[in-house]
Formats: structure tokens, C-alpha cells, sequence
């Protein structure tokens, strides 16, 4: 009895051990065979996420300003709006969008209309599930208390950013960045194209934020978590960008090899710009 | 049978504590951490964005690449914290991708002693930093090397950096 009572531990400890090891080792061997096809190609190995920067929306928006953008009140997403989005994709697309409306009012001097709008964001985050990226109130305090000092305002909005950038990579979800960049994106697009007072620095500006819309695109592709919807979105930036590309502008541009060439549209290729950047921003505050 | 049971049991810790044994001679990655020195070194600009990147060491040396879109005029802080590397890692920014032939280096941080690297790029456009991972022999090393940048601000004055928090 007593050494059938072994055998069977025995036998136990035997396909246990099998078992498990053989389950720890898997992933092991599929790691290996993504090496040996780096090491094949000599080139680089195959990263966690994409392999590029999203610049800061408040970096954007403060471009724009800088570059003669006068402030439109009638330009932005009203916060009525907010309660209008009722699904994931449309509630983090626009957490993007009354985040580039915040930092404009900011750049803007608009106080309440600052407040409001950093209560619109924290409406949406902590919809999204986000709200520890306001702490417990001390930032909202801190922002109306602060309101018509701007370096500290800057800060704060910095601080959300910085914010949600460590709350997406601690939840392993930094691919959503992208979703929010994108709305951000749009948004401040939007308002740069529209304004009624458009000087050359700022349409300069404006093509130059063309240069990145290939990263966006490839951003919301990367995106991992598959209940958003973003199909519609990249469908349109990606024509947005063949357009862009397709510009004799931008094809003489690509031509001219020397350093100090500057890629300059025309109007015509500016109002179509303009054009499809409106249609997308509207298919995104309507919800 | 009671001690069979009981041998079962050990033995089935055994294998338990066997089996969820790193594998790899993995060097812990505290991101949040590192990022947090990396924006302390960015003062006085403001924070844009980070890029936390694995590095897994490889018997041949690798090659990583990120694209860095810059602002023309702007100006730009680039912040480096090698930290969570259990061997160095050159940091190199061009001018041009690496499919571009006859690219230009801009910065190398070979030479520069120190875990936390940066690089203030003295004109601003689209940059490419490149990490070069030596090769390992024997087993898989790993760590993590992590990139913060900063912009300025240059119409503002900034003060505090952590007076909003």
C-alpha cells in the first residue's frame, strides 16, 4: 500500500513537472523564433508598440496660437456636446477633442470658458475610467484657483498629460494614446484651418502638422483593444494624407533635395485640406 | 495515504515555485520611476511625451528606432534614463531614417558617462533616435531604456515646474 501510495505521487510530481514545464517553456521558444528572424534581417527588433513619438497636443495648440491663431469661441466643441457620447470609441475620440478646446481657451486668456472645459475633460476620464489622472479634486481646485496665471495653468494641463500617460502604461493600454492624440489632433486642425484671420506662419503650421498624420494612422492601426470603432476614422485620415500627398506642392517639395526648401500650399490645396479636415471633425463631435 | 497526499502536495509546490521561476536573467524595470527622473532632468521645459522600450540582448548587436516628430523653431529637450539597462546602450539621433543612405549623426551618447543622458537638438525637425544594443553572449539579458522629451515654451515664462501639484 505504502509504495503504491509513492508510485502515485510519483506519478503525479512526473506529469506535473511535464506539464507545467512544457507550459513555461512555450513562450520561450515562440520569443526565440521571433529573434531568429531579427537576427536574419540585421535590422531591428520587432518593438512592444509602435516606433514613434506623438507630439503633446498642448505643444500643438500652442504652435498655432504662436503662429497668429486669434481665438473664435464659435470654433470649438461645445460641452453641451459631452453627454451626446455614449460609446467608448466616441467618449476617448473626444476626451482628445475638449482637451485641444481646453489648452486654446487656455493659450486664449478665456478663463471660464478654461474652467469649463477642464470639467468636460474630467466628465469624459473618469467616464473612461481614467478619473485617478485628476487626483481627488486637488487639480481642478488648483487650475480654478490659478486661472489668470498661465504658466500655471500650463503646468496643470502638462500634469494631466503626464498623467494619463502613466495611468495608460501602468493598465498596459498605451496603445490608446493614439486615440486620444488623434481627437486632439483633429480638433486643433479644425480650428487652425477655420479661423477667420489666417496669416502665412500659421498656414505654414498647419502643413507641417500634415507630416504626421501618417504616425496617427499607424497609431489607431496599432491599436489593440478591438471594442473601439476606429475604421471610419483611419479610412478618412488615410485619404486625407493621399491627398496630401498627391499635391504637386508636396510632390515639389519631396523633389527638391536642398536643406532649406519650405513646402508652401496653394489655397486651392489649402481649402481642400481645410475641407476634409471639417468633415472629419464633424463625423467626431456628433457622437 | 495521508502522507502520500501530503507528498503530492509537496511536490506539486515544487514544481509550482520551478515553473514561475524567471526564466531570463530579466534586470527589474521600474518605468515609472525612471520616467519620473527623466522629467525631473527636463526642468525647465515642459513634458511632451515618454517612450518606455524593452530592450531584450541578443548574441548580435540590434539596432532600435524611434521617430521623433520636432517642430521647426521649436525648442527641444531630449532626456535618456539607462538606468534599467544591465548593459550600456549607445543613444544616437539622425537626421534621417535608417533606410536613408549617407544620414547624418546629430548626437551619440558614446563617451558620455552617467545613466541619465540628454540632448538639446539645436535645430528643430523630424529626428530619429536610434538605440544600439550590444550583443550578449550566454544568457537573455533584458532592462528597459526610457525617453522622455520636453518642449519650451517660448512665449512663456516657466517658473515651477510642480507648483500645480
Amino acid at each position: 500500500m505504502k509504495n503504491k501510495n509513492i508510485k502515485i505521487s510519483l506519478f503525479a510530481f512526473i506529469l506535473l513537472t511535464g506539464g507545467l514545464y512544457s507550459c513555461a517553456e512555450a513562450p520561450k521558444q515562440e520569443e526565440e523564433a521571433v529573434v531568429e528572424e531579427v537576427i536574419v534581417e540585421e535590422t531591428e527588433s520587432m518593438d512592444e508598440d509602435y516606433s514613434f513619438m506623438l507630439p503633446s497636443p498642448i505643444q500643438i495648440a500652442a504652435i498655432f496660437s504662436n503662429a497668429g491663431l486669434e481665438f473664435e469661441a464659435n470654433l470649438v466643441n461645445p460641452v453641451e456636446n459631452k453627454s451626446k457620447y455614449n460609446t467608448k470609441t466616441f467618449k476617448f475620440l473626444n476626451f482628445g477633442v475638449y482637451s485641444a478646446d481646453l489648452a486654446y481657451a487656455v493659450l486664449n486668456d478665456q478663463q471660464q470658458m478654461s474652467i469649463d472645459y477642464i470639467n468636460s475633460v474630467k466628465t469624459l476620464a473618469d467616464e473612461i475610467g481614467m478619473p485617478t489622472i485628476f487626483g481627488t479634486g486637488e487639480l481642478i481646485k488648483s487650475f480654478e484657483k490659478n486661472i489668470g496665471n498661465q504658466d500655471t495653468i500650463l503646468n496643470i494641463l502638462t500634469t494631466i498629460k503626464r498623467r494619463t500617460d502613466e495611468y495608460l502604461a501602468e493598465n498596459s493600454e498605451s496603445s490608446k494614446e493614439a486615440v486620444f492624440f488623434a481627437g486632439a489632433w483633429v480638433e486643433g486642425m479644425y480650428i487652425g484651418a477655420n479661423a477667420h484671420t489666417p496669416s502665412t506662419n500659421l498656414t505654414y503650421r498647419i502643413t507641417e502638422q500634415m507630416t504626421i498624420v501618417n504616425n496617427i494612422v499607424k497609431g489607431l492601426e496599432f491599436q489593440k483593444d478591438s471594442s473601439f470603432d476606429l475604421e471610419w476614422l483611419i479610412k478618412d485620415l488615410t485619404t486625407l494624407q493621399n491627398t496630401f500627398n498627391g499635391f504637386e506642392s508636396v510632390k515639389a517639395y519631396d523633389a527638391d533635395k536642398s536643406s532649406d526648401a519650405v513646402l508652401k500650399l496653394n489655397d486651392t490645396e489649402l481649402a481642400n485640406i481645410k475641407e476634409q479636415i471639417t468633415t472629419i471633425r464633424t463625423k467626431l463631435v456628433n457622437g | 495515504m495521508k502522507k502520500s497526499i501530503y507528498y503530492s502536495i509537496i511536490a506539486i509546490l515544487a514544481v509550482v515555485t520551478f515553473a514561475f521561476k524567471p526564466i531570463s536573467g530579466d534586470t527589474s524595470c521600474d518605468s515609472k520611476a525612471l520616467k519620473k527622473e527623466g522629467i525631473t532632468s527636463l526642468d525647465p521645459f515642459y513634458y511632451s511625451s515618454s517612450k518606455v522600450s524593452t530592450i531584450t540582448y541578443d548574441y548580435r548587436a540590434q539596432r532600435k528606432e524611434i521617430e521623433v516628430p520636432l517642430f521647426k523653431g521649436e525648442k527641444y529637450k531630449m532626456v535618456f534614463n539607462k538606468k534599467g539597462l544591465p548593459k550600456d546602450v549607445i543613444v544616437e539621433v539622425y537626421d534621417k531614417d535608417k533606410d536613408h543612405n549617407g544620414r547624418t549623426p546629430i548626437f551619440t551618447s558614446e563617451g558620455k558617462d552617467g545613466n541619465i543622458i540628454s540632448f538639446e537638438p539645436e535645430k528643430s525637425k523630424k529626428m530619429y533616435v536610434n538605440y544600439i544594443v550590444p550583443a550578449s553572449k550566454g544568457t537573455d539579458e533584458t532592462g528597459c531604456l526610457v525617453f522622455v522629451l520636453g518642449y519650451q515654451l517660448t512665449f512663456i515664462k516657466k517658473t515651477d515646474a510642480d507648483s500645480a501639484e
